[in-house]
């Protein structure tokens, strides 16, 4: 029964990978994977642990080759041209898909003012003129400002774990990016925190294109608009979110949710 | 039952015992020595010994030159080391990890740091004094210095650049920095304390070796202060080598003294590392 395609989804594809395989080493832990993440849309990839979300994602802004060994085949579009291209930079690919990883992780030598310009002075693009514009807009979006406005100075560590990551949200929104890749962005926040991150994710949607890493089906079922199953390095299933948890077509999927696995 | 546990424990004890003592006896020796020293010369120490050029007469003879000499020395020591130790590090540390060079450097960076430093002064005799023709001057005894702390300070800087988790380098690389920004605006930042303190403690080491001194021919009675890098120069081990060579009692008094200063001097490097470690810590948060 073919089960990985659907006439869904009405958007154009921000990214496409066809055929994509991840290896580290002469382990092969992504057997093939055919995924559309659409534009302006929540896609989330859920999975029990170490069926590769994340290592899916990384291939998607090209981090999975900086791991030693680690190699990568297959296709994957941005906008319809390949992102493995020989002439492309992966570096400035990056700019264009930030990253939200599972621990928080702002820079500690840097205040949180610096920590949100942190990109842009790395790579050697701001404009001094607008660092204050950036700083407002980039905590405004990560809904961050009205607890920090007052203490922009103070160093990024100090904040909660929950504010450290909106942080490090404010952090990849500065560089202007189109794509937020999040893996795992609540794993380690207490349910308050993962609820602001939440509402966030909300927020963002009709701005980026949002694909998050989940092992949380319910945090799945209230962010995203589509849902893609990992299964041990395959893809078993992807559809609208709603009829991913109502209706799924592959029993694998079902037994998935309904928690007889994972 | 009860006997065995009890022999344990009197066993227990006994190696505690042993241990402690391992501690205690070398510190005393230690403490015995340099209580010795400054017994002989710390009363020799006032504001004209400190201020004071080498003289004929021990009585009037100073130790300024040879402690202008000394930190001039180090301070070239630390400037020519620090730079060339971290470019070392990095390059191991970052880039070169698994290459097959990187493996044969690494091996012989721990040899050299067991090197004897007389051959040291060798090399700087050849290298630095005669094939580049600096002379006996400050900056040959100073390369020839950074060359022996080199290997330490490789080694320090490379464990302060491993500290900095590889999460701080994968933000980076998140936010389309390349390599090398992260390592130069974030990883080095973080790895600063440790790097400082390791050439800190390396460079005050140096401060008191004496044979490549003697192998390059600093000179020993110098009745003026090092103006220049080029300047011809004495240091504090030097002077203090020329005074307990002398067959006059007052000589050797004022080498006492001369040690005194010298470990005092290495104390408050020390400290510096230490006070500067704990300042920039409290930065990294
Ligand atoms: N750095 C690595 N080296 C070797 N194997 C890895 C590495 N990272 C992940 N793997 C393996 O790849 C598979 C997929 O991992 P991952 O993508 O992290 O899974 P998930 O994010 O779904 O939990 C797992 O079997 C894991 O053991
Ligand atoms: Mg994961």
């Amino acid at each position: 029964m073919p089960t990985t395609r659907e006439r869904e989804p009405a958007r154009p594809a921000k990214f496409s990978a066809r055929g994509v395989m991840a290896f580290f080493g002469d382990k092969r832990v992504l057997h093939g994977i055919d995924l559309d993440i659409p534009a302006g849309e929540v896609t989330a990839i859920i999975g029990p642990s170490g069926c590769g979300k994340s290592t899916f994602i990384r291939c998607l802004n090209r981090m999975h080759e900086l791991i030693p060994g680690a190699r990568f085949e297959g296709t994957i579009e941005l906008d319809g041209s390949s992102i493995y291209g020989r002439e492309i930079d992966p570096v400035l690919l990056r700019r264009r898909a930030g990253m939200v990883f599972q621990k928080p992780n702002p820079f500690p030598t840097m205040s949180i003012r610096d920590n949100v310009l942190a990109g842009l002075r790395l790579t050697g693009s701001l404009d001094k003129t607008r660092a204050e514009e950036v700083v407002e807009f980039a905590l405004k979006s990560s809904a961050l400002w009205d607890e920090v406005k007052d203490r922009l100075k103070q160093p990024g560590i100090g904040l909660s774990g929950g504010q450290q990551q909106r942080l490090c949200i404010a952090r990849a929104l500065a560089v202007e990016p189109e794509v937020l890749l999040m893996d795992e962005p609540c794993s380690s926040l207490d349910p308050v925190a993962t609820a602001r991150i939440e509402d966030l994710i909300h927020e963002l949607k009709s701005r980026y294109t949002i694909a998050i890493v989940t092992h949380n089906m319910q945090q799945a079922a209230r962010v995203s608009g589509r849902t893609a199953f990992f299964l041990q390095g395959e893809l078993v299933e992807v559809g609208a979110t709603d009829r991913i948890f109502t209706a799924p077509t592959d029993s694998r999927t079902e037994d998935y949710i309904t928690g007889k696995f994972g | 039952m009860l006997t065995s546990t009890r022999r344990r424990l009197l066993r227990e004890r006994l190696f505690v015992g042993l241990c402690a003592s391992a501690v205690v006896i070398p510190l005393l020796v230690l403490a015995l020595l340099v209580g010795h020293v400054a017994l002989a010369g710390l009363g020799r120490i006032d504001w004209a010994f400190l201020s004071g050029y080498p003289s004929r007469r021990a009585a009037t003879a100073g130790i300024l030159p040879a402690m202008v000499g000394s930190l001039y020395m180090i301070a070239i020591t630390a400037a020519l080391a620090l730079p060339v130790g971290v470019g070392a590090a990095i390059f191991l540390e970052e880039y070169g990890a698994r290459s097959r060079l990187a493996a044969i450097i690494e091996v012989n960076i721990a040899n050299l740091a067991g090197v004897p430093s007389i051959i040291y002064g060798m090399l700087g005799l050849g290298v630095f004094v005669r094939l580049m023709g600096f002379g006996r001057t400050l900056i040959a005894g100073a390369a020839t210095m950074a060359l022996l702390v080199l290997p330490v300070v490789i080694v320090s800087s490379r464990e302060a650049l491993r500290t900095v988790p590889y999460a701080m380098r994968e933000a980076c690389f998140g936010l389309g920095a390349t390599k090398w920004q992260a390592i130069r605006q974030v990883v080095l930042p973080m790895a600063a304390p440790g790097i400082l303190t390791g050439t800190i403690l390396a460079v005050a080491r140096a401060i008191g070796e004496t044979a490549p001194l003697v192998v390059i021919g600093a000179l020993a009675y110098v009745t003026f202060l090092p103006t220049s890098p080029t300047s011809q120069f004495t240091a504090l081990p030097m002077q203090i080598l020329n005074w307990v060579s002398r067959p006059q009692e007052a000589f050797v008094v004022n080498a006492a003294a001369g040690i005194v200063v010298l470990l005092i001097t290495m104390l408050v490097l020390n400290l510096a590392a230490i006070l500067l470690r704990n300042r920039l810590q409290k930065r990294v948060y």
